[in-house]
């Protein structure tokens, strides 16, 4: 349904007051592809700086891209203009990170929902809207009699999280971009909210690009896992083989930092650095300089992502020593 | 006779006075901490659990106010009744803190090196020449170049300032540090790093540690022993091990039925319905009450108490203080 082909997005940066400086750019997203099909929710991991979110931007048609096409249904999305453009935006939506900023303060729940009922025609007058509002806060799990006229101040984050589900879900869309939907909620609400949004994956037909930097939600969500790093996708394929069976060194690396319940084990691969800037991406594998197992090859030549199996690409020169 | 614990909180309370009435952020915590020993609060946001770090340092400020309760630091320390001095050489010499996000408040316009230099020239009077040995000191203890001390904080990355900023709470030898979420902002990877570097400086100096956190995860990992907070209330305290085998409070089990079920994608989590109370108005009787599964008529006409049950454990709840 949508593929993502060779997608870069650069950021200029400013030069500052020295005109002779080297234009540089921030390389937030430096080729990356990957396909979403109908009906499958694939998760994008990856730490701050990976270029996950600004992925998930250029899908949802909130940034433009330097390079690279994203298609949907075949269709080049950034040629869409006008009627196209609203169409798309009618089938794709967005859930954001932050419950307390993703809404607008001023506009009870009834608009905020209903603002884009109202925007595609689909609610045609207040009646209508308020009818259709309701059952969407109930789908959400929300009671509507009660946090229909209310304003997003007077909810909890969980509540305020479910309110932007339903927004997101009230144009009735194929594809819903969730940007670390969970990550600002508590232990005891996130699992509710996980819950609800695998239930509507079912009941809608959707399919989720699901943005986190944390694996085990991840997991939880995501049949298929890419994870990120600096702009590229260092692995992709479906997550219960990435789990269980690590290709590349910054996933085990990932992996082997994420804390697990009960005592902690010693040994594995030792964290090691931190991620660089995107301005000064290192040449050659980007990993190299916190990668135990880097070799001169390594540091001069792009590992490319190479399938290993059908289901299983690696962007590592050494991928099969892992295998 | 064995020592006493490095600090003894009881029946302590703080509120903080708000338009809408009387916040109770603590109501009624009682904790020990023995020397040596790690003990993680764990809680979600609007325990309690970092006022209760804060009141220990008497850090509470109004519109906040510690109403009631006693803190005893080594077994002869009355912490409540200390005056503005003796503040001075509690604060940092006894005790220190890695704040929430500190990382993200040292000063831009000061070295490194001239804050921590700082840190210590507040608490003692050290003399110029041996500032800089110590600096340098402080900063290799941490993982970090001593060279660095020269540079600014926009020059680390965060990771870096991070260590910078546990350098600085080591700076005069505390006895109990208090570490309020020190891993929350930072990425996997690094936040295995300063984990890591916490729990070796820890045990390398024989530091006693409050550990206050939202990841139960993480906590499992290294703490000895655990107190989970819930609305201003301790629910349950208990050997580490047996916290995470064999949960009491049904808060504790709902919280780990959530992060043990999401090992297994595609099975339903679990999940406690509702959100914590207002703790401006806290429902009657026990304050979980109407998130639990197993309330009955008791919960709601009487508060449970924390009580000992077994071996180092406590609870509050009447399901399991029958």
């Amino acid at each position: 349904m949508l593929s993502v082909n060779d997608l870069c997005v650069h950021f200029p940066v400013s030069r500052g007051l020295n005109p002779f400086a080297k234009r540089k750019s921030v390389k937030a997203v430096d080729g990356v592809s990957f396909h979403v099909a109908r009906e499958e929710t694939i998760a994008l991991v990856g730490e701050s700086g990976s270029g996950k979110t600004t992925t998930g931007r250029v899908i949802a048609r909130l940034t433009d891209l330097t390079r690279g096409s994203v298609e949907f249904e075949g269709a080049d999305i950034m040629k869409l203009g006008g009627a196209g453009l609203k169409g798309y935006r009618k089938r794709v939506q967005m859930i954001f990170q932050d419950p307390y900023e993703s809404l607008n303060p001023r506009a009870s729940i009834v608009d905020q929902v209903g603002l884009p009922l109202v925007v595609f025609g689909i609610a045609k007058n207040r009646h209508q809207k308020e009818d259709i509002v309701s059952s969407l806060l109930d789908k959400v799990g929300l009671v509507h009699s009660e946090v229909l006229f209310k304003y997003p101040h007077q909810l909890s984050g969980g509540e305020r999280q479910r309110v932007s589900i339903a927004r997101a879900i009230a144009t009735n869309p194929e594809l819903v971009v969730a940007d670390e939907p969970v990550s600002m909620l508590d232990v005891s609400v996130r699992a509710g909210v996980l819950n609800l949004m695998q239930d509507l994956a079912r009941s809608y037909h959707l399919s989720y690009l699901f943005i986190s930097h944390d694996l085990a939600v991840a997991k939880y969500m995501g049949i298929r896992l890419a994870v990120m790093y600096l702009g590229k996708i260092f692995e992709l394929g479906l997550t219960a083989d990435i789990m269980s069976k690590p290709l590349h060194p910054y996933t085990k690396m990932l992996l082997e930092a994420t804390p697990k319940i009960g005592p902690k084990s010693v040994g594995g691969l030792r964290a090691r650095g931190e991620i660089p800037s995107s301005i000064d991406i290192p040449p050659g594998c980007r990993f190299h300089p916190r990668c135990p197992y880097a070799t001169d090859v390594c540091k001069s030549k792009i590992p490319p992502l190479r399938d290993l199996a059908e289901t299983h690409s690696v962007a590592c020169h050494w991928a099969e020593k892992f295998a | 006779m064995s020592a006493p614990p490095i600090v003894n909180v009881s029946g302590l309370r703080v509120s903080f006075w708000a338009r809408r009435g009387e916040v109770k952020a603590v109501d009624d915590v009682s904790l020990q901490v023995k020397k040596g020993e790690i003990m993680g609060l764990a809680g979600e946001s609007g325990c309690g659990k970092s006022t209760t770090g804060l009141a220990i340092m008497r850090l509470i400020k109004p519109p906040g106010e510690i109403k009631d309760g006693r803190i005893v630091f080594d077994g002869n320390i009355d912490v409540l009744s200390l005056g503005d001095e003796e503040l001075r050489s509690f604060r940092w010499r006894k005790v220190s803190m890695v704040f929430q996000g500190a990382m993200n408040s040292l000063n831009p316009v000061m070295t490194v090196g001239s804050q921590i230099a700082e840190a210590i020239s507040a608490h003692e009077s050290a003399r110029e020449e041996d500032m800089e040995e110590r600096v340098a000191k402080l900063l290799e203890q941490v993982g970090m170049d001593a060279s660095r001390a020269k540079d600014y904080p926009h020059e680390f990355s965060g990771g870096m300032r991070q260590r910078a900023v546990i350098a600085m709470a080591l700076a005069l030898n505390p006895e109990l540090l208090i570490a309020d979420e020190p891993t929350t902002a930072l990425d996997v990877v690094v936040q295995r790093q300063i984990l890591d570097l916490m729990i070796d400086m820890q045990r390398r100096l024989n530091l006693s540690m409050i550990f206050i956190t939202h990841d139960l995860v993480a906590l499992s990992e290294f703490s000895d022993k655990v107190s989970i907070m819930y609305a201003g209330r301790i629910a349950e305290v208990a050997p580490t091990s047996d916290l995470y085998g064999s949960p009491l409070h049904p808060y504790t089990q709902g919280l780990l039925e959530s992060l043990q079920g999401i090992a297994t994608p595609g099975k339903k989590l679990w999940s406690i319905p509702g959100a914590p109370p207002d703790l401006a108005a806290i429902p009657k009787g026990c304050r979980f009450r109407p998130r639990c599964r197993y309330a009955f008529d008791r919960c709601a006409a009487e508060e449970p108490e924390l009580l000992p049950v077994k071996d180092g454990r406590s609870v509050a709840c009447h399901l399991v203080n029958k």
